[in-house]
């Protein structure tokens, strides 16, 4: 059974990275890691986190930049 | 000699001056003229009239065709005066003072002519006074008093009007020219403040009749049914058929529409504790006198027979209601709630609030969710329409709010008008957009489809961007774009009032020619001189205002468009005085107070996140729990999780997310999965039939309590009769929370909105008795503030030095394919409200029986389909069959439909895309097919929720059987 919470986690992680874009890695991954830190509930960045492994194919490099910095 | 001036702002609501006061734009020199009124002397601004400067005299010349929300016209000549050194009779109500003016408003020979006057009123006019609808609010029965009719010398034998027909083909009022004067108040009142032009004046002299478009009955003209006609006709030729139903009221209480974010403050009209008219308040800051068919006549559902008015419980969602007392159903809910948590964690539950409940009620919900469940998965449904504005506006501007009052159209010269359609969803403030462009205000509207706005009777032409469905921002970038390439920005504005680092990147971001208006237009579709002369009209056309609706938030990229918005309002210095600024639309009445009341994840109340310890600290003291530091579910995350199945509890308040959240199949699949849903609403709505627990609510009539509007301004809510279940929604809540073990004592909700004041700074000088003494007030209002602030960021921005965003267009991952070839994008209409439980049970029904769906002659053509069949509808989430209606409104490629009804199911198409920033749901951009029906003429989903809908109401209707 394919996991459709995880799989949203991933696309919204991967929506805040496109929109958080600044031309400097480093910074865009620092601000996706803040804005996830801000506005997710905890259970929704421990699952995502928990499965990085996993889904780290799927994640764009900033969103798994930021994901692994909060892992 | 008695001396008296025009009290200006101080003006009596309730009184009739006559004419209004002069137009404060342009700015009024200031000159004040004297003049002496029966030998007292007045003083009153250039421009006044005599009819008004002898009102604030207190002299009450008669009249009849003036009345002082309306143009005066000089048509009835009983309020004729006599002004020293002039020859003859002037009629007051036309005629401006004048320095050192003597007017007499008595004598003997105006009395004659007076008595002349009304004789010939009343010879074409039925003597039925005593059984009247209008006995005892009849301006013709008090003139005939007033002037000393005694006889009418005409006879009855002479042509008159007596036997015309009335037309009652408007639900709500009826039309009877037996009784009309030809005034013309009604005309005038259809024009100047409601701007919809239906009524005229046919044929001359005698013959002459108020007609409702070419001759027709009302129903089938252009009248939308506002009742400013209603309001304005003096006789009972236009009149409310409850008033002829029930007679005249006995008292009156004052209180706040409880549809929209317009926010209109209304008399109440009461017959002991029964409503019989809903009349706008002239005093109301918000709507100044004006309402819409919403807030004016549809209030018949607070006694609708399917209203629930006792609280109910099962075990499971396939057995019978059971009716149980407060008490029972209190333990019930607390006691399946807490053995939740026990099994599956503090997480597992979570509340949902409505932008339709008072700030007290919201409030006291986050309270308990934060108190008594333990966590923070507690969200409000302004995450599906303008979580993107919060965060767009407080980023940017630092404060998650509009920035001016609805007054301040009337100083704007340029609109901008963004995925908004005013005269259909905030209808009172639609008007006084028309009313500022029939004076000339030039008009951008950027919008898929044609909005009535862009046509306006008596309007210069409109710019209209007619932008494809999800390119906003390519657009706004656009726009900014080419204010910077062709060097139009307001240099000093912004080297004072905004982050210089954060312009300067800006501004290299911003010149890049991906966003010049050539190569966005391969997205947006607007070509793109249209884009540069929009954007110069805008950076250069004097004060220019931006006002926007769900058709910016509603997008993946709807918190980058509300910061694109900000940025194009701070590059031309149009923020922080009167005409300018940054308006939000808010979809209903207490959005602005829903949000700004903490019942959101992340937030406590005023927008602070719950992270910073100093302000946690507070509210764990003063409630005495600790709170987590970490943001709990927004509503897709709790029906993500309710899916998974690690959320397992919810308490839902006045929210219907089975209709009105997208996808409408996963957020049944999300119900179906809970183990406890209690649902507190008005009436079994489509997600009651999922719940466990039912609580009767509250209409705004059955309680006290405050809305706050687009504005920020926060206006009295006021019980006017019983509530019908026992308890208003605030008791229910502290209800609930007792019985999970967290006390809360308030004998009233004044007493709920002084802690709110003593926790929020922005509500610090906020208490009943202010709102009392002074009608309403616009947050912040505190010691910086104490009047509360119309206008906001005049000085400064409220985080400082204003903030330019970097906004990257990102077209959404909702494209057209070879199967979903269209975009469909969703609305509102003038009559329906949101999921439409209130007006649907109305006879708003007669504008609106059925959500259509609009498609372009050119796509219908394409698909063998004519105005009026029936189509599937279909996207990857679902499939609905609904009738069509051939609009060249839309453009080809687009098709549009609304979500008032259930059966319809609009959001089974909707998808559960979401802005990146907050989660709200891309309702504006689905990807979809139309095509011939599919077999029946239901789809399968429709013919699922059918028979569910059913089962569920024969399970409601069987409660007796089970006790
Ligand atoms: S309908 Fe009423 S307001 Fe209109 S002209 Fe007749 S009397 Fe005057
Ligand atoms: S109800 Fe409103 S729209 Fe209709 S005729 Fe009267 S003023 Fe005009
Ligand atoms: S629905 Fe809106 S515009 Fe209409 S009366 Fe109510 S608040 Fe005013
Ligand atoms: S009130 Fe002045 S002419 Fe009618």
């Amino acid at each position: 059974m394919t996991d459709a919470e995880l799989n949203h986690l991933v696309k919204m992680a991967n929506q805040i990275a496109s929109n958080s874009a600044t031309g400097n890695a480093e910074e865009a991954a620092l601000a996706v890691a803040s804005h996830i830190e801000r506005f997710w509930a905890g259970a929704m960045r421990d699952k995502i986190c928990g499965q990085l492994d996993q889904v780290s194919d799927e994640l764009s490099p900033t969103a798994l930049a930021a994901l692994t910095r909060l892992k | 000699m008695l001396e008296y001036f025009d009290p200006r702002n101080d003006i009596d609501p309730e009184r009739d001056y006559g004419t209004a006061a002069p137009s404060t734009d342009p700015v009024p020199t200031g000159d004040l003229v004297d003049l002496v009124v029966d030998g007292a002397k007045v003083r009153v601004p250039d421009g006044t009239s005599v009819m008004r400067a002898a009102s604030i005299a207190g002299i009450n010349i008669p009249k009849l065709c003036a009345t002082d929300s309306l143009e005066a016209y000089g048509s009835c000549r009983l309020c004729l005066v006599e002004i020293g050194g002039k020859a003859g009779y002037s009629a007051s109500c036309t005629t401006l003072v004048e320095e050192g003016m003597e007017v007499s408003t008595q004598s003997d020979k105006l009395g004659r002519l007076r008595r002349n006057v009304m004789e010939l009123y009343i010879s074409d006019h039925p003597l039925d006074c005593l059984t009247c609808s209008a006995n005892g609010d009849c301006e013709l029965q008090d003139m005939a008093g007033i002037v000393g009719l005694r006889e009418q010398r005409y006879g009855d034998g002479g042509s008159n009007h007596l036997d015309d027909m009335p037309d009652g083909s408007n639900p709500y009022f009826q039309y009877d020219p037996a009784k009309c004067i030809v005034c013309s108040r009604c005309v005038r009142a259809c024009e100047q403040i409601q701007g919809t032009y239906a009524l005229s004046i046919s044929g001359r002299g005698f013959a002459s009749r108020i007609s409702a478009g070419q001759g027709q009955p009302f129903m089938d003209s252009d009248c939308v049914s506002c009742g400013a006609c209603v309001q304005a006709c003096p006789t009972a030729t236009l009149t409310e058929k409850t008033i002829i139903a029930t007679g005249q009221p006995d008292h009156s209480v004052i209180t706040t529409c409880a549809y929209c974010g317009v926010g209109c403050a209304f008399k109440a009209e009461m017959k002991g504790d029964q409503v019989v008219r809903m009349v706008p308040w002239k005093g109301g800051r918000a709507n100044r006198g004006h309402a819409c068919i919403k807030g004016r006549f549809a209030f018949g559902y607070a006694s609708h027979k399917d209203r629930i008015t006792q609280p109910m419980i099962r075990q499971s969602i396939d057995l019978p209601w059971r009716n149980v007392s407060w008490d029972e159903a209190f333990e019930f809910a607390a006691g399946r709630l807490r053995s939740i948590q026990a099994e599956y964690g503090r997480d597992s539950v979570g509340g949902i609030t409505s932008s339709r409940c008072t700030n007290e009620e919201i409030y006291l919900v986050q309270k308990m969710v934060r108190a008594a469940f333990g966590n923070n998965n507690i969200d409000n449904c302004a995450r599906v329409c303008h979580a993107p504005t919060g965060f767009g506006l407080k980023t940017t501007l630092g404060e998650s709010a509009g920035t001016q009052t609805f007054d301040s159209v009337e100083k704007t010269d340029v609109m901008l008008v963004i995925g908004a359609n005013p005269t259909e969803s905030h209808p009172v403030f639609g008007s006084r957009m028309r009313k500022r462009l029939r004076e000339g205000t030039r008009l951008i509207v950027v919008d898929p489809r044609r909005i009535d706005l862009v046509k306006s009777p008596h309007a210069e032409t409109a710019y209209h961007l007619k932008l494809l469905p999800g390119t906003n921002v390519a657009l706004i970038n656009a726009l900014a774009h080419v204010i910077v390439d062709e060097g139009l920005e307001q240099a000093a504005f912004i080297a004072q009032r905004c982050e210089r680092e954060a312009f300067d990147t800006w501004r290299t971001f911003i010149g890049d020619s991906r966003h010049s208006p050539e190569q966005t237009e391969q997205y947006t579709g607007v070509p793109a001189e249209d884009v540069r002369q929009a954007a110069r009209l805008y950076a250069t056309g004097g004060n220019a205002a931006i006002y926007y609706g769900l058709g910016v938030t509603e997008h993946s990229q709807g918190s980058t468009a509300v910061m694109g918005i900000a940025n194009l309002a701070m590059l031309t210095g149009n923020i922080g005085r009167e005409g300018v600024g940054v308006n939000p639309m808010r979809g209903q009445n207490n959005v602005q107070g829903a949000c700004d009341m903490g019942s959101f994840p992340h937030e406590l109340p005023g927008y602070r996140h719950l992270s910073g310890d100093p302000v946690r600290q507070q509210f764990e003291e003063a409630w005495g729990v600790d709170i987590l530091p970490e943001p709990g579910y927004r509503i897709t995350n709790m029906l993500d999780a309710a899916v998974e199945g690690s959320l397992k509890g919810m308490y839902i308040q006045g929210e219907d997310i089975a209709q009105s959240d997208p996808n409408t199949q996963h957020v049944e699949a999300a119900l179906g999965n809970l183990e406890c849903l209690i649902v507190q609403d008005l009436f079994l709505n489509e997600t009651a039939k999922y719940a466990h627990v039912f609580l009767p609510g509250s209409t705004f009539l059955e309680k006290d309590g405050t809305f706050t509007n687009a504005e920020r301004r926060i206006s009295p809510v006021r019980k006017v009769m019983a509530p019908a279940s026992g308890l208003q929604e605030w008791q229910v809540t502290a209800g609930l929370s007792r019985a999970l073990g967290y006390a809360m004592d308030y004998d009233h909700p004044s007493e709920i909105m002084d802690e709110i004041a003593a926790l929020t700074p922005a509500f610090g000088g906020v208490s009943y008795d202010r709102l009392d003494r002074e009608g309403s007030l616009q947050w912040p209002c505190n010691e910086d503030a104490p009047d509360g602030t119309p206008i906001m960021h005049v000085e400064a921005f409220v985080r400082g030095k204003g903030f330019f965003a970097l906004t990257e267009f990102i077209p959404t991952d909702e494209k057209v394919t070879e199967q979903f070839p269209l975009l469909l994008t969703t609305g509102r209409i003038l009559s329906q409200y949101n999921v439409g439980a209130q007006t649907r049970r109305t006879d708003n029904v007669a504008w609106h029986s059925e959500d259509v769906l609009e498609v372009h002659a050119q796509d219908a053509q394409d698909r063998g389909i004519e105005n009026g069949d029936l189509v599937s509808l279909s996207s990857r989430s679902g499939i609905t069959q609904l009738h069509v209606k051939v609009s060249d409104r839309v453009q080809p490629g687009v098709v549009y439909t609304t979500f008032h009804h259930p059966e319809t199911g609009a959001n089974v198409i909707t998808t559960d895309n979401s802005d990146w920033a907050t989660n709200c749901p891309e309702y504006k951009v689905t990807a979809v097919q139309v095509g011939k029906p599919i077999g029946a003429s239901t789809s399968e989903w429709q013919q699922k929720h059918a028979r569910f809908s059913e089962t569920q109401i024969a399970l409601l209707d069987r409660q007796g059987e089970a006790q």
